[in-house]
């Protein structure tokens, strides 16, 4: 199990988005960690301060930013979302 | 452009996949086959690698090798998985090796896999033979 964390340098392992350059080895940055609706809600009802927040749900997906390459899947529906 | 449009460009949402697999499970006595689901994020660690996915790789810096003998490993794969990762350094004092045991040293001692060793002999006969026909081939020599 590969515990994660924000700013995190990771790699695909797996072949996301062939076409587009995703593959294998592909380099990129944790950016956020989109927790489980349970978990989530958890979080948000912690009282203010320092805590240690273990997840009981596998995350819904994790947010990663490319090192290199400018060739996100997802940047039409990203603009569009923003542009809302 | 804007600081929006670059992001865009670079962030990507990784979701979960699964693999369906079937392993045999030794149960008591009996060996059951068991459907496995597993699901994970297609990540790992940036500076990890297994040592098939490291194969034809150069690595400049520092290297960290586990020698240890991964689960289920026959001899012949585990001989090949620290070929693989002895190689990738380009000097010996790059590498940090963990796990290197008698075992290890043994198995090391005791050279490729006879498959492999096989392979390579019938592989060098075949490249005497075109070396033999290229040299009757009047062009060559020329």
């Amino acid at each position: 199990m590969l515990l994660l964390h924000e700013n995190m340098v990771v790699h695909l392992v797996d072949v996301l988005a062939p076409h587009l350059g995703l593959v294998k080895d592909k380099l990129a940055v944790v950016v956020k960690v989109d927790l489980h609706h349970a978990d989530q809600r958890r979080l948000a009802n912690l009282e203010p301060g320092f805590r240690q927040f273990f997840p009981e749900s596998m995350a819904k997906g994790i947010w990663v930013k490319l090192l290199k390459g400018q060739n996100s899947p997802m940047e039409k529906a990203l603009l569009q979302k923003w542009e809302e | 452009m804007t600081e929006h449009a670059a992001d865009a460009k670079t962030l990507f949402f990784v979701e979960l996949v699964h693999a369906d697999f079937k392993i045999d499970l030794k149960i008591g006595d009996e060996i059951e086959k068991i459907e496995v689901i597993r699901w994970q994020f297609p990540l790992l660690h940036g500076m990890l690698r297994t040592a098939y996915s490291a194969q034809g790789l150069t690595q400049d810096g520092g290297v960290v090798l586990d020698l240890r003998r991964a689960g289920g490993l026959e001899d012949s794969d585990w001989w090949l998985a620290i070929y693989v990762m002895l190689t990738r350094g380009r000097k010996l004092e790059n590498l940090i090796l963990l796990g290197f045991t008698d075992q290890v040293e043994d198995l090391l001692r005791r050279g490729p896999p006879p498959y492999l060793r096989q392979l390579t002999d019938k592989l060098e006969a075949k490249a005497a033979l075109t070396f033999e026909r290229l040299r009757s081939w009047p062009a060559y020599g020329q």
